[in-house]
């Protein structure tokens, strides 16, 4: 009986010290109230002191939007944590600059664990204190990003350049201020005297010299876009302007703030006058797009160029760097017919034609084809690496670049041009293409075709041809770019009449080639259950059509019954 | 002797068994027969209409099923085959919607349930199919336990004549020339189940990929899994998003216990001979040794008894010898003093009397 005391004793003994320590001693993470999985926009990973050296712990998750609420409340606001420089706040905390990890720790720390510290005694719900290092440095937060890239669109940057709020800092002879605000924003980088300047006429991305990391030339884009955009709101909020961006992290990062601030933009634009440029830039409408100038001595073997109208391009994209996505210039600076360094070696071909970059003309206009509208039929359609060859001329009009057959007679120098020059001949080819669709007339069009032969089960399905027809004819209706690839009236019928004579009136019966499954001699050609489920399916499928289901038998054939 | 004898048996042991390793790796292997058919299921056409499971049904006569075939509600809960089932389409959530997926036996190239059977009551046929034989069967259930699929179901309600139910590819109807391909590849509309040589079907399958860059994931799930089955199934999601164990590597159950079982033989039979027989000589040199140990111990225990013996009878001898002589010594001595008594007397008589002839003396 002795022994069992002793452990009794000792057992309750650590109970009551666990309680004491739980209860009183706050022995748990403090951290834990963080564990809640909803994603926020605000989350900014602090990590500088990586480029400083080794890490000792994992960085810490920070909420942004959720202090600068806290500090709004305690009646403070972004100076409590930014320094100010030149009459723009800092974006980085409580510094101007990196400079060493024992440094930059301290300045954390202290001012972070500081404030913290100040409000716990006031006795205020506070974040962790000295000694919850896990409490930050949370290696397994649950907290998910939602941050999305605050997107700088034409139409957002459109409304930036039309307001009153954002007026010019330069002013013409008679002292009047200049009607483009662009140098408020826009500038070029003097590498000799570290000083940015405005060069008119060179507005760009400013992502063509903020990449994604800070290099000893340009801040981070983060740091740049930060300190740009959010001291300027900043400024006019302060000056009591209401019409000012954002100011909070979910302002901008946040997708429901971007939901909002798209409509708005759509809003502005549909508002503006007819034939309003959303971005000035001495843009052409219409242009040649042609290789560079040839070596000199060389024959230039390539097509003749492409016919571009820019103008609607413009339309359709959401800002330049869609297209230019190094810088505001011609492709062929830097896509050369053979290749350079600039362009990462990727050839003019390439970047033009290769189908699955976002950036080239053909890849660009793939991404349309995955649209629900025209998904039905190009989802069955077989991926093509390279465009096919009959449809060369819908953009190279006149086809191969014809070399003169007598000595010494002049090729059209294309690269020589004047843009007005360019816009012109452009002109003149387009008047050769047809960029209206066009399908067969109406009486060609069966309007309804009974399928019967496998009949077994089910009736015979009676399926409305004619209307399925003109509803893809409807869907095409609006867009010049499916005018061009669809003006021969027998594309359309293409992706269900496919393998057979393009443009032919009469098609083959389905059965002419799809008969019996799993044949050895044809292994990828289904049988005709299969070919005739799987077109009409795959269509549905691709579209999201809710009528028929694909699983709904009887809504295309009725039941046989017994 | 007791160490040696015990490091004898190890050797023994030891040598015997790296002889049997060596004998098995032959350089003959087997690649499953090159007629065998298989099925490829494709994950992007199914669209869990159910027309397979109503095809199983009806080509193999089962019975009819608690919801018709035409209930797709059935599908919001993931279903296993059971007895009456042998196959099921169940729905999982894909990136963009709903995908499906069949399950049924995925007649493995070596299969699991063939291996484990000890009535052979699974047999891998020519032409693929993995195929059960009631009228052999113990009801052991060892199938069930090593199927990795756990597909193999048992008719649990039947008291007297229980049977393992689970798809045979409709190898019976097949062979009979009822019809010309599985039930369920004959009943699906988009032919998200494609029946045909295995070697064809991998072909297939990879043109498909090839095809579709994109839709697919670049894994034929059954080419390797389990030694390779002659299920095969290509897949727009994940495998494990469609219910698929991707923990399952590429050996096949018998190739997993073929190693410990081929001991088996020499253990039962070898070893017991081989080391039976180490032992009993062993045994037998003890026991010739003990025996000649005895034989000496006697020997010299009758030798140390004859001596002690002729050593006593000498003694007793020396002791009798000395005892006579002392008596002699004795009776000598006391002749002697008895002479010398005498003489004495007679000395003293003499001086007494001058001639006492008569009367005293004597």
């Amino acid at each position: 009986m002795e022994k069992g005391r002793v452990l009794l004793l000792s057992a309750g003994t650590l109970f009551v010290l666990a309680v004491v320590s739980i209860l009183s001693l706050e022995a748990q993470g403090v951290g834990e109230a963080q564990a809640n999985a909803a994603a926020r926009a605000d989350v900014v990973k602090i990590d500088t002191m990586k480029t400083l050296g080794a890490l000792e712990l994992p960085p810490v998750t920070f909420l942004h939007d959720k202090h600068t609420a806290a500090l709004e409340k305690a009646g403070k606001d972004c100076k409590a944590c930014h320094l100010e420089k030149d009459g723009q706040l800092v974006v980085k905390f409580k510094r101007e600059k990196d400079t060493t990890q024992a440094e930059v720790k301290a300045i954390y720390h202290e001012n972070c664990i500081g404030c913290h510290a100040t409000m716990a005694k006031k006795g205020e719900k506070t974040g962790p204190q000295d000694g919850d290092c896990r409490s930050c440095h949370d290696a397994k937060s649950k907290i998910v990003s939602a941050k999305q890239p605050a997107g700088f669109t034409n139409a957002l940057h459109f409304r930036h350049t039309e307001t009153k709020e954002i007026p010019s800092g330069l002013k013409s002879e008679n002292g009047e201020v200049a009607k483009d605000n662009c140098d408020r924003c826009h500038h070029e980088f003097n590498k000799e005297t570290k000083k940015t300047f405005y060069a008119k006429g060179k507005e760009g991305s400013c992502r063509v010299c903020h990449l994604e990391k800070s290099s000893k030339e340009s801040r981070s884009m983060a740091e740049a876009s930060h300190a740009a955009c959010v001291n300027c709101h900043r400024s006019l909020a302060l000056k009591g302007v209401k019409a000012t961006g954002p100011v909070q992290c979910a302002g901008c990062h946040s997708k429901e703030a971007q939901e909002k601030i798209a409509l708005k933009n759509n809003d502005v634009v549909a508002k503006a006058p007819e034939g309003t440029k959303l971005i000035r830039r001495n843009q052409p409408e219409l242009t040649l797009m042609s290789i560079e100038k040839p070596v000199e001595g060389m024959k230039p073997l390539a097509m003749s160029p492409a016919v571009f109208n820019h103008k609607l391009h413009e339309k359709n994209v959401e800002s330049c760097r869609t297209c230019h996505h190094k810088g505001i210039q011609a492709c062929n600076k830097c896509h050369t017919a053979a290749g350079s360094k600039e362009g990462g070696y990727v050839q003019l071909e390439q970047a033009m034609h290769r189908a699955t970059a976002k950036q080239s003309c053909i890849g660009c206009h793939n991404q349309k084809k995955s649209e629900a509208k025209c998904a039905g039929c190009h989802d069955m359609i077989k991926a093509r690496k390279t465009p096919a060859t009959a449809e060369c001329k819908k953009c190279h009009i006149q086809g191969k670049l014809v070399v003169p057959a007598e000595p010494g007679g002049q090729m059209p120098a294309y690269w020589n041009m004047k843009p007005e020059e360019k816009a012109a001949a452009a002109a003149t080819l387009l008047k050769d293409r047809a960029d209206k669709a066009d399908v067969f007339s109406t009486e060609d069009i069966p309007e309804k075709v009974t399928i019967k032969g496998l009949s077994n089960e089910y009736e015979a399905s009676e399926m409305p041809h004619r209307k399925i027809v003109m509803k893809l004819v409807e869907n095409i209706k609006d867009s010049k770019m499916s005018g061009v690839f669809h003006s021969d009236p027998g594309t359309l019928c293409q992706a269900c009449h496919h393998h057979g004579q393009p443009g032919a009136k009469k098609p083959p019966k389905c059965a002419n080639c799809h008969g019996k499954p799993f044949d050895e001699k044809e292994p990828n050609r289904p049988g005709l259950k299969a070919a005739y489920h799987g077109q009409c399916m795959g269509c549905h499928k691709a579209m999201a059509l809710k009528k028929p289901l694909n699983t709904d038998c009887v809504g295309c054939h009725k039941e046989k019954k017994k | 002797m007791k160490r040696r004898q015990f490091l004898g048996l190890l050797g023994a042991a030891g040598i015997t068994a790296t002889l049997g390793t060596t004998a098995q790796a032959s350089t003959k292997s087997f690649d499953g027969y090159p007629e065998a058919k298989g099925v490829l299921f494709d994950a992007t056409r199914c669209i869990g209409c159910r027309k397979c499971e109503a095809g199983c049904n009806k080509v193999n006569k089962l019975p009819a099923p608690d919801k018709p075939f035409d209930d797709l509600k059935v599908l919001d809960k993931e279903r296993r085959t059971d007895e009456k089932t042998y196959t099921v389409v169940n729905k999982y959530q894909g990136k963009n919607g709903p995908v499906f997926r069949k399950t049924q036996c995925n007649h493995c190239m070596e299969p699991a349930c063939a291996s484990v059977c000890f009535v052979q009551a699974f047999k891998k046929n020519p032409d693929g199919s993995v195929t059960y034989d009631a009228s052999v069967c113990v009801g052991c259930r060892y199938c069930m336990v090593a199927c990795p699929f756990s597909i193999p179901a048992y008719e649990y309600n039947d008291p007297l004549t229980p049977r393992v139910m689970k798809c045979t590819m409709c190898h019976d109807q097949i062979e009979k020339g009822e019809i010309t391909m599985p039930g369920c590849v004959n009943a699906c509309p988009k032919e998200a189940l494609t029946y045909g040589k295995r070697e064809d079907l991998l072909e297939i399958a990879r043109a498909r990929m090839l095809k579709n860059p994109g839709r697919y994931v670049q894994h034929i799930y059954g080419e390797k899994e389990m030694g390779g089955t002659n299920w095969l199934y290509i897949s727009g999601e994940s495998f494990s998003t469609i219910g698929m164990r991707e923990d399952l590597g590429n050996t096949s159950v018998p190739a997993m216990t073929a190693g410990p079982l081929s001991v088996v033989p020499m253990v039962a039979a070898l070893w017991p001979a081989l080391l039976g027989g180490v032992w009993a000589i062993n045994k037998r040199k003890e026991k010739v040794a003990e025996e000649e140990q005895k034989a000496a111990v006697k020997a010299a225990k009758a030798a140390t008894k004859a001596e002690a013996e002729a050593k006593l009878a000498k003694a007793m001898e020396n002791a009798e010898r000395d005892k006579t002589q002392a008596i002699e010594r004795e009776v000598k001595r006391a002749l002697e003093e008895a002479e010398n008594a005498r003489k004495e007397a007679e000395a003293a008589e003499n001086t007494d009397t001058p001639d006492d002839t008569e009367g005293k003396g004597a």
